[in-house]
């Protein structure tokens, strides 16, 4: 019984290293800038992570399934212009333009990727370009203003003390959480990311499992498009910019390892994505010039996967 | 001269090399003397390949000791190997294919302008080479790419290296296996000349009739230990009785005659898979089918072609007299087949997923309420899977990766067998796995075939199809070439049939070309 707890407690601090690290950074800014608790910070913590928290829940079921996507914030960008342009006809249409628009790149990317086997950052590198591309064309290079009111109360304003967009983020947290996490389709992402062939093998359509993967991230990017456009009250062609490496460090950060088969969107993810939010906030309240938060959050993104080498070490000296 | 006692360069003392659950090497110790050739021979898992990669400084033996002219030797790397006089020919060439001969037989040792990233003196290195290729004696030239070369050739260039290096050892893994007969005769010529020149080879073969062409003393491994030594000529016979042991083992428990009755369960028509076939054959249900043949033969794929790992070309596959529509492993399962291939950590196990995960992979909808898992039931039905097969875990939550190759080899028999699944295919369903979880897989086949299923072993263990199989097909590379029933499947029966036409493959085929 002992020994269990002992084991217990060793993978726990082993498992949280990075939720951990969260609390200190929490409890140290908070002992600095007592101001970093009050609820209203908070709010703009969380707001400032919405977005990309919407991304990062898609993005990390593709990268348990051991794949990625650079494409996602270019994808959101173009969805958010799609939503610019049709939002005046109505709500059901504007969602189906953009859920339109985003399974078409999902299953682009997921074809390229599981059935022509062509490399992951290829593709969707190569569909970074061409969303880039696409968005500017459709714009004409403009950034989209006069919203539909129903459009800009979609993310703007509170529920409760909650922001609208944080809900939204939850919520998409919450359905990529349960869909890895409780369903068989969860179930085969692991597997699939744990070992491809073992999984194809052991019968599992590992090409439709892939190209599920790719559609989910991708929707979970047209989404936060229209999120994004609706806070800002206007689309814009370059919105969301290097939002693609925020979303995957905010997965390594929160645990998620790049060769696939291992990491959680409730705790992990949640918490990558709050410690990047949190730790831009805290470096403003700290009055640290902005120019140098990239230094922080390259940092932490490297000792997140210092932390996964460590562990992958460790299982390694246990199978000799 | 021929007097004197050729120094020993090489001994093996006690020496053992074990991983988690299973013993590779246990105790073995040889002596190798200057200018002899050994045979290393032995079945599959013996510990040839263990101790090959011992003696090449790939892996360190985990008890005994190794020593060079005398000497206590200790390689951490393949490069100590080499420095200290141990050249390995692999079956896998590890010569750079876009580079030149000369450039590959000077690699790591170009001649250099100054340090490391100076620029590489090519006349001198062109000249370097040249002078080595003279030394050795061989055909090669200095500026063909290593690429273009056939199998023959790029041996030829690991032997010349070999020598430049002024090895002392040097171990020959299968290197015939990709070679027509008149280049074997040419390779045993440039072994000659090794040991002309007081070089010490250890030769690694499946082909019995090599061994007395060029070795003067075999050395036979079985389970990891010395199975004995014997002189270059002695007849096949006594070699392969060393090979495959005399105990009759109780490994396998008592059976029951198997007697055909009714339709077959499984009727494979015109299978092709490449050059392979046309293969037919028919498997009872009850019955437990073996199918042998060297490493590289046609038994290899055939399983793989039925179960949909590797897409055939043409061909019929019944199940009940109903042709199926197979082709991908995920038809193949919901038809009702199983299948378990020779690499279990590459296509078996998910190392990622703990056993629960890794049992209920291919009945998770039996667990399941629409798309969701219930977790409590999966936790029932795995639980029940690890006791009825007894896995041995804390627990069904215990890392896949951390369980021994016995247990992992049982979660996956258990992990397709609660799928009900009516044919079952195993490739080398006990390889590298320890006597214990070996005699539990048997049982569970055993009780299978009781059950009625239909199970085709894939298997290099001679001894293994003898003890499990009511029928025998025997392949070379490219076809069936014989088969074995019921009381003619004895060891001795099936490596003549997959050792005779091995070679008689070889001798055919300058012919066929």
């Amino acid at each position: 019984m002992g020994a269990t707890l002992l084991r217990q407690a060793r993978s726990f601090v082993l498992n949280n290293t990075l939720t951990l690290f969260f609390a200190a950074l929490v409890v140290l800014v908070a002992i600095i800038k007592p101001v970093f608790l009050d609820w209203g910070n908070i709010q703009s913590i969380l707001r400032g992570a919405a977005v990309i928290g919407i991304v990062a829940s898609g993005m990390t079921v593709v990268m348990v399934a051991g794949g990625f996507d650079l494409s996602v914030a270019r994808v959101a960008a173009l969805c958010g212009i799609v939503v610019g342009l049709v939002n005046g006809h109505g709500p059901v249409l504007t969602i189906l333009a953009m859920l339109g628009v985003s399974l078409a790149i999902g299953l682009v990317n997921g074809t390229l990727i599981a059935k022509a086997k062509v490399n992951p950052f290829v593709v969707t590198l190569g569909m970074l370009s061409i969303a880039q591309t696409l968005t500017l064309v459709v714009s004409n290079g403009r950034v989209i203003r006069n919203l539909d009111p129903w459009l800009i109360s979609v993310a703007q304003g509170d529920v409760g003390p909650i922001p609208k967009a944080v809900i939204a983020f939850l919520i998409v947290a919450v359905v990529c959480h349960l869909l890895l996490s409780r369903t068989q389709f969860g179930r085969h992402v692991y597997s699939v990311g744990g070992n491809l062939e073992a999984s194809r093998l052991a019968g599992i359509k590992v090409d439709r499992v892939l190209i599920c993967c790719y559609v989910l991230v991708a929707v979970c990017s047209g989404i936060a498009g229209l999120v994004l456009t609706s806070r800002l009250s206007s689309a814009s062609p370059v919105a969301f910019p290097g939002g693609e490496l925020d979303a995957i460090a905010a997965v390594i950060i929160g645990g998620t390892r790049l060769g696939g088969g291992h990491g959680t969107i409730l705790p992990g993810t949640l918490v990558g994505v709050l410690i990047l939010a949190a730790m831009n906030n805290g470096l403003i309240l700290l009055g640290i010039d902005p120019d140098w938060q990239g230094l922080m959050k390259g940092s932490v993104i490297i000792l997140a996967v210092g932390v996964d080498i460590l562990q992958g070490r460790r299982s390694g000296r246990i199978r000799g | 001269m021929s007097v004197e006692v050729p120094e020993i360069v090489l001994e093996v003392r006690n020496v053992g090399k074990r991983y988690p659950g299973v013993v590779a090497l246990d105790g073995l110790s040889l002596q190798l003397h200057a200018g002899e050739v050994i045979g290393l021979l032995g079945e599959n898992g013996a510990g040839k390949s263990t101790l090959v990669k011992m003696l090449s400084g790939a892996s360190r033996p985990t008890s005994g000791e190794i020593l060079l002219s005398g000497r206590r030797v200790s390689f951490s790397s393949p490069t100590d190997a080499l420095r200290a006089g141990i050249a390995t020919v692999f079956q896998e060439s590890m010569l750079v294919p876009n580079l030149t001969v000369a450039a590959n037989l000077l690699l790591g040792r170009e001649p250099i302008v100054g340090g490391w990233f100076g620029p590489i003196r090519r006349a001198k290195l062109r000249e370097r080479a040249q002078a080595a290729i003279d030394h050795s004696g061989f055909e090669l030239h200095p500026d063909q790419l290593v690429g273009d070369l056939t199998s023959a050739g790029r041996q030829l260039v690991e032997l010349t290296r070999a020598l430049d290096l002024d090895a002392r050892i040097v171990i020959l893994d299968e290197p015939t296996s990709a070679l027509t007969a008149e280049e074997t005769a040419g390779l045993f010529a440039a072994v000659r000349k090794l040991t002309d020149a007081g070089i010490a080879v250890i030769y690694i073969t499946h082909r019995l009739d090599e061994v007395s062409q060029i070795c003067s003393r075999v050395v036979v491994l079985r389970d990891g230990r010395l199975a004995g030594t014997l002189p270059g000529n002695a007849p096949q016979r006594d070699i392969v009785q060393l090979m495959v042991g005399r105990e009759v083992t109780a490994l396998f428990g008592p059976r029951t005659p198997y007697a055909r009755g009714g339709a077959p369960l499984l009727t494979v028509k015109d299978l092709k898979i490449g050059k392979v076939g046309p293969v037919n054959f028919e498997l009872g249900a009850g019955e437990v089918l073996g199918l042998v043949g060297l490493l590289g033969a046609a038994q290899e794929s055939i399983g793989r072609a039925i179960f949909g790992a590797s897409t055939p070309d043409a061909g019929v596959i019944e199940l009940n007299g109903k042709p199926q529509a197979l082709g991908t492993p995920a038809a193949a399962a919901a038809a009702g087949f199983a299948f378990l291939g020779a690499d279990r950590q590459r296509e078996g196990v998910v190392p990622t997923m703990s056993l629960r995960g890794n049992l209920s992979l291919c009945s998770l909808p039996a667990v399941s309420s629409g798309p969701f898992i219930l977790s409590r039931a999966e936790k029932e039905f795995t639980n029940g899977l690890r006791t009825e097969y007894g896995i041995r875990s804390y627990g069904v939550s215990q890392p896949m990766d951390t369980l021994s190759g016995g247990n992992q080899q049982k979660a996956l028999l258990a992990r397709w067998l609660a799928t009900k699944p009516q044919v079952i295919i195993l490739e080398e369903p006990t390889h590298g796995i320890d006597i214990g979880a070996k005699e539990e897989v048997y049982r569970i086949i055993r009780e299978l075939a009781k059950e009625g299923k239909g199970i085709i072993v894939v298997s290099s263990d001679a001894q293994e199809i003898a003890g499990l199989c009511d029928r025998v097909i025997g392949f070379n590379r490219e076809r069936a070439v014989g088969e074995l029933t019921g009381k003619d499947v004895t060891p001795e029966a099936i490596v003549s049939l997959t050792v005779q036409h091995g070679t008689a493959e070889t001798e055919k085929e300058p012919e066929a070309a």
